[in-house]
């Protein structure tokens, strides 16, 4: 249920639990009705264009001041406004692989006033906000630990106490995965938990809700959009645009080159993903002898019979665990930040009920 | 099934059954060993008593399957252990906490401390296994709490006299969040 009118953030009801999903694509908060604003997570800068305040309060564009007058608008408005300044502004984005762009210099201030303006202030001082990062890289390629230390200050100078969990057992969380035992009793929250989005991948197996093990790695929605438009020499945009418009994996046309390449870097990032994960299982040598549920969330995964090339995918690999089923999230765009939700209720929950604070965050 | 998970951060020794647990890893001892030696293992109790181990399941003995289990470790035979050799492990081991621990983690050095107790009271076998990915400290020794609060600091002033007019592209709502929450509630997350 979307809806493109644009509302003032800030004019909700205020709340003392919110869930954030800072992706690489969107930024999203929740509030702890389910009310759900998205940002698109990209902004340009703009410095040295006459009348531009005029411009941009005509336009009711969103945008940030800084203390030396140097503007960025943010989310699509940031789109139509490359768009109406070719070659002046830039199209930036404060994230890249799933975690604070390091290359870009802007972020910090870019996604605080983001998150002040969706969240604001803590109310009292029991108030909650629950966001994910992405797990341990198997690819060596980020360094979660500077990104949730960044991404946590951005909450806690607001006076919020801020818990961090997994993005795939976020997926969990919010889907419910279920294992058959072998005893016929069914465990809940127990399976393996999956978020393909744009910068990232992730996967986090839980059981009964307690997560077991999780990896990260990059391959993922940008990775097969690079890939595919180097290997073609076509812009990264016009594949982004074939896959999120054309790509149906249950009726593929394979007389087009983009499809049919995106079809190939698919099944290499599934494969990967699903053989790093198997390598971070075997590492904890954990035991399962029931088959186990996948629950798929994230934008990579929105193409038409993601979950069945999924499926046909994992066929031909040689897991260490066998997979009951794999299935989509029920809202794959907002499974991360629902699960995130739910874990600030049951820690908001466990607070009013007396357990102390320094026992929930550590 | 015997299934119990590390509830710690850092790799827990079960010097007693010459098992590690690695951080978050869930294992299913009864496929290690008879019910019998790990009902009688006193480090085992220890650990779970203490909270660092957590039981999430554990089932009658029926149809028990027994393997060994392939380790990383160092395993010496005591009666080949001198006291210059012992002498020697500890001080490799000192030196490994002075060089990768901070001072402040008194958690790690316990552990430390443990591993090397446990070289003086086992009487077969010795083990000794470096904990890795232990806690959450980076590289220069900085905690994340400690690197929040200079992150946090250089926000404030960073977005000084900073003004921000936004809204929100899209909306969108969730459903069925209180069932969830109700189920999770049975659950200790």
């Amino acid at each position: 249920m979307e809806d493109n009118d644009i509302t003032k953030i800030g004019v909700k009801e205020s709340s003392d639990i919110y869930a954030v999903d800072c992706g690489t694509m969107f930024f999203q908060v929740a509030n702890k009705a389910g009310n759900v604003d998205i940002i698109r997570n990209a902004f340009v800068e703009i410095s040295d264009i006459d009348g531009i305040d005029d411009i941009l309060d005509q336009n009711g564009w969103k945008y940030v001041k800084d203390g030396h007058n140097t503007y960025y608008v943010i989310g699509e408005d940031s789109l139509r406004v490359a768009q109406m300044f070719p070659g002046k502004v830039e199209l930036r984005r404060p994230m890249k692989d799933g975690v604070l762009n390091k290359n870009e210099d802007k972020k910090m201030i870019v996604l605080a006033e983001i998150i002040r303006s969706t969240i604001g202030d803590a109310p009292n001082d029991k108030s909650i906000i629950c966001t994910c990062v992405s797990s341990e890289s198997v690819d060596a390629s980020v360094d979660s630990t500077y990104h949730k230390a960044r991404l946590a200050s951005m909450f806690t100078r607001l006076g919020w106490k801020v818990k961090v969990i997994e993005e795939g057992y976020a997926v969990v969380l919010s889907e419910c995965p279920v294992m058959d035992e072998p005893d016929g009793t069914q465990s809940k929250f127990s399976g393996i938990g999956m978020s393909f989005g744009s910068g990232r991948s992730n996967a986090v197996l839980a059981y009964k809700a307690l997560p077991i093990v999780g990896m990260s790695c990059v391959h993922s929605g940008d990775w097969i959009s690079e890939q595919v438009a180097d290997q073609l020499g076509i812009p990264v945009s016009q594949v982004t645009a074939i896959k999120e418009k054309k790509l149906d994996f249950k009726n593929l046309n394979l007389d087009d080159d983009v499809i049919f390449a995106l079809d190939a870097f698919y099944s290499a990032m599934i494969k990967n993903v699903f053989n790093n994960f198997a390598k971070k299982f075997k590492e904890v040598k954990s035991n399962f002898e029931a088959p186990i549920e996948v629950v798929i969330a994230g934008g990579t995964s929105m193409p038409n019979g993601f979950c069945e090339k999924v499926e046909s995918v994992i066929r031909g690999l040689d897991l260490p665990f066998g997979i009951k089923s794999v299935r989509h999230a029920s809202s794959p765009r907002n499974a991360v930040v629902k699960g995130c939700l739910a874990h600030a209720i049951i820690t908001k929950k466990k607070i009013d009920s007396g357990v102390e604070i320094k026992d929930l965050f550590e | 099934m015997f299934l119990i998970s590390n509830n710690s951060k850092m790799s827990i020794v079960i010097s007693d059954l010459n098992l590690t647990i690695e951080p978050k890893q869930a294992l299913d001892i009864d496929l290690i060993y008879d019910r019998g030696i790990t009902e009688k293992s006193s480090d085992l109790k220890t650990a779970i008593n203490s909270k660092t181990i957590r039981i999430i399941q554990k089932t009658s003995t029926e149809k028990v399957v027994t393997k060994v289990i392939e380790k990383n470790s160092v395993e010496v035979q005591s009666k080949t252990i001198d006291k210059e050799t012992l002498d020697s492990i500890k001080e490799s081991v000192r030196q490994e906490v002075a060089l990768s621990v901070n001072c402040a983690n008194t958690d790690l050095i316990n552990q430390i401390k443990d591993v090397i107790s446990s070289l003086n009271k086992n009487s077969g076998n010795v083990y000794v296994e470096r904990a890795e990915k232990t806690v959450p400290f980076v590289s220069d020794g900085v905690s994340e709490d400690i690197l929040t609060k200079i992150h946090a600091k250089n926000l404030n002033k960073m977005t000084t006299n900073t003004e921000s007019f936004l809204s929100k592209d899209k909306s969108a709502d969730l459903d069925n969040v209180d069932d969830l929450v109700s189920d999770l509630e049975n659950f200790d997350i």
